[in-house]
């Protein structure tokens, strides 16, 4: 009577659900990309796996119209690569250690040197009342108090608001279609100008001379990356050595280790690490990013709110990798366009304690 | 009847159904659809800020805001972190304080924060500054305060406002708004006139406290006064003084039958601890400056000295030469539980805790070169930062990121060379740069932030 129907409507209820959720045993050949991902070593699989074969192929599929705009976008990177390394560390002039006078620690006092000064009874030298700045000054939390300033900044912003769809609107399409390119090298020239001071400067660059000498490694690597953005020859060449350039596509594969590994290594280039992330100990930010099809985030947020309010370190952490995920000098991200489905959505997950060792 | 086994029969069959899906749902591995990358390595660069001159109602609070964006460019540039935007590729001239920027003219120059703010002289004759730090990449303002002084405190306000960016956007506190205390050199070498001198952390406001008739050498800075203790051979014999910067007033500190030197202020600056040298001994004692009580806390025939306290106060770490040559010692602050913490060849001295209490830097003397470095408060970890010709005397920024020492160049026979400057050096052993003085500089002293 009922009974069989209940029955089935019960199991149609489990299958539809199943089918929601997928079924679980097809699927473990997904379930090792996120694990080993930790552990790979970013120069090697860059190097041998990465460049040739996952554009290539597409390119075999769709060819002309759609590399051209990631082709563009590629082409500072080259320059911004090209970055001088930070100088070797200004020669010291060494001056040959004399045997001479090997100064001695001052904290000795050398009576045998000033034993007799003339004694004085101190002058004051000209007790010219100098306005004590600790006292003028209006004590500063006294200045923070009133909550003036910030008020006003989310009221105007809220008001700003209605007009800011206007601007908005007007520059996009400006940044995007056309001026991109023109944009893009317009933002070479600070870079340059800013290698040119770096030059100038060369102790500021070398501040960091120690992080970077990783990405120097990493750069080394990169040479075979340019080469590829290059011409459609170069390409070409790449995908007919590439011995698996004939396989051809299934949309529903799971984005590769490779891949992953390319759109990894550019977002660390544009993860600037917050110096306080040094001593604290878990600043692991997870950002969940919805993608444009074009390779482009079209939203990111940060997961913890509440460790946001409660940490300073972690806000200023995790507001670092989102300036990283939505940084336009990395965009757009290098993900095989024909697998969208697979990254429409993305879960960073930055986290810096391997970059501090001690 | 039908009815009942109708039910059970519905149970049954929904129970079955939830059974089976369960089990599946617990053989399943997560069912993340998403993508998921992990970000594990990033760059540390100077992150490029943009900093526009601040805007003023009028000619002089005009001035005062372009200046007061030079000396916050200038303090984030030096400190390594930042690297601020030359401002003649800026493309919005003048960002309104009351709405958004055009974060799209400021992502086309690469910067990824922008600073800007405006001066204004009140009818009372203060100067009120107001200032917006936007994250340009996410859009999003990450502070904005206002500042009400006397206009003459403008310097102040700006290295203020750098403290604020700096910690806003790196987690660590600021180290702008502080000054100097150092000995200022000048003569010839045989016969030096040491003045002691007071400058603001980038080298504006410099003044001498001293004329330079009596030696002066390591001040050090009280950490909640406007006071400085230092060695002096004004009195004759050397003699540790303390000084009030503002009153200029110079008092004796304690009434010692030797020579007291190497002093050096408790964390709540209640208490100095200094050395006492007497018959070629020198130990280590402490005063309550309100009591005037001394108490002495080593006791051996070697020469203790160079003691420096923990910032909780707890400890004191101190150079001695019990063990044959000078090496660094931890005690608890009542002088018990003495153990050695620096184990390599050379000789060590100048210990200085960090305001953070979690490195103690120091000088080493290493076949006949000298070198800044740091270690644990357990002697592991040792790092060498710098190593010169002479270098010496390191003091600590009061975020614990930074030092600042003297380097000293050889002396020619002819008498020429001998420079001596102050520079500072990042905890990384890069970014050394040299803080400008007038004259010869030695002892550098950092301030704790002003209070």
């Amino acid at each position: 009577m009922r009974r069989p129907l209940f029955v089935s409507v019960a199991f149609h209820l489990a299958i539809l659900l199943m089918a929601a959720i997928g079924i679980p045993l097809s699927r473990p050949d997904e379930a090792p990309m996120p694990e080993a991902a930790l552990s790979v070593e970013l120069v090697d699989v860059a190097e041998r796996s990465n460049l040739p074969p996952a554009p290539s192929p597409k390119m075999d599929v769709k060819p002309e119209d759609k590399p051209k705009p990631p082709e563009q976008a590629r082409v500072p990177e080259p320059v911004k690569r090209e970055q001088p390394p930070p100088p070797p560390p200004a020669a010291k002039a060494e001056p040959a250690p004399p045997a001479k006078a090997e100064p001695a620690p001052q904290v000795e006092p050398e009576p045998q040197k000033a034993a007799p000064p003339p004694p004085e009874p101190e002058p004051e030298p000209t007790p010219a009342a100098e306005p004590a700045p600790a006292p003028t000054f209006a004590p500063k939390q006294k200045a923070e108090a009133p909550p003036r300033p910030e008020p006003e900044a989310e009221k105007t912003i809220s008001q700003a608001e209605p007009k800011k769809t206007e601007p908005k609107v007007e520059p996009k399409p400006e940044t995007k279609p056309e001026p991109k390119a023109e944009a893009k090298p317009k933002a070479h020239e600070p870079a340059k100008s800013k290698a040119d001071a770096a030059k100038q400067k060369p102790e500021a660059e070398m501040d960091f001379a120690a992080v970077l000498k990783s990405l120097d490694a990493k750069r080394q690597a990169t040479p075979g990356e340019p080469s590829r953005g290059e011409t459609k020859a170069g390409s070409d060449a790449a995908s007919a050595s590439g011995k698996n350039a004939s396989t051809s596509y299934d949309a529903g594969l799971p984005v590769t280790m490779s891949e992953i590994d390319m759109v990894r290594r550019q977002i660390e280039q544009c993860w600037n690490l917050p110096a306080g992330a040094r001593d604290a100990p878990d600043l692991r930010v997870t950002i969940v990013v919805d993608m444009n099809a074009d390779g482009t985030p079209r939203s990111a947020a940060i997961e913890d709110q509440g460790q946001m309010q409660a940490s300073p370190y972690y806000r200023v952490a995790a507001e670092s990798a989102l300036r990283a995920v939505l940084n336009p000098r990395c965009h757009p991200f290098k993900l095989p366009r024909d697998k969208y489905e697979r990254w429409k959505t993305m879960t960073l997950v930055f986290d810096p304690k391997d970059m501090f060792g001690t | 009847m039908t009815g009942n086994a109708r039910y059970r029969d519905v149970a049954s069959a929904a129970l079955a159904a939830l059974v089976s899906f369960l089990m599946l749902l617990l053989m399943a591995p997560p069912a993340s659809a998403d993508l998921r990358i992990d970000i594990t390595r990033g760059v540390v660069e100077p992150l490029p800020i943009a900093i526009v001159g601040f805007k003023g109602d009028e000619a002089k609070a005009e001035d005062m805001g372009r200046n007061m964006a030079a000396v916050i460019s200038a303090d984030l540039e030096r400190s390594g972190l930042f690297a601020p935007i030359d401002p003649k590729v800026f493309i919005q001239a003048q960002p309104s304080m009351d709405s958004q920027p055009r974060f799209g003219d400021w992502r086309i120059i690469n910067a990824q924060a922008l600073l800007y703010g405006r001066a204004k002289i009140l009818d009372d004759g203060r100067l009120r500054v107001e200032f917006r730090l936007w994250d340009v990449v996410s859009e999003k303002q990450m502070a904005g305060l206002a500042y009400f002084t006397a206009p003459e405190n403008w310097r102040r306000i700006a290295h203020i406002i750098a403290d604020a960016v700096y910690k806003r956007i790196t987690g660590e506190d600021g180290y702008f708004d502080t000054r100097i205390v150092y000995v200022a050199e000048s003569g010839p070498q045989v016969r030096r006139v040491k003045r002691l001198a007071i400058m603001d952390q980038d080298g504006a406001n410099h003044r001498f406290l001293t004329d330079g008739s009596a030696l002066v050498l390591t001040p050090r800075f009280s950490p909640t006064l406007q006071e400085i203790a230092y060695l002096s051979y004004s009195g004759g014999a050397p003699s540790v003084y303390i000084r009030n910067i503002d009153t200029q007033r110079e008092e004796r500190v304690g009434d010692f039958p030797g020579m007291t030197f190497a002093p050096r202020f408790s964390p709540e600056g209640e208490k100095l601890v200094m050395s006492m040298a007497k018959d070629g001994n020198a130990e280590i004692y402490t005063i309550d400056l309100r009591t005037r009580l001394t108490k002495r806390l080593t006791n051996s025939s070697a020469i203790d000295t160079s003691p420096s306290y923990s910032p909780d106060g707890k400890q004191i770490v101190f150079n001695s030469d019990r063990g044959g040559s000078q090496q660094l010692y931890v005690m608890e602050a009542d002088g018990t539980n003495v153990r050695r913490i620096s184990h390599s060849d050379g000789r060590y001295f100048t210990p200085v805790w960090s305001p953070r209490g979690d490195l103690i830097a120091f000088t080493r003397i290493n076949g006949g070169r000298f070198a800044i470095g740091v270690m644990r408060p357990d002697g592991t970890g040792e790092r060498i930062l710098t190593e010169s010709f002479h270098v010496e005397g390191p003091t600590w920024a009061p975020n614990g990121r930074v030092l600042m020492y003297f380097k000293k160049e050889p002396t020619a026979a002819d008498g020429s060379g001998g420079r001596s400057r102050l520079y500072s050096i990042d905890l990384t052993g890069y970014n050394e740069r040299e803080i400008v003085t007038p004259l010869d500089a030695s002892d550098p002293a950092w301030s704790p932030l002003h209070p």
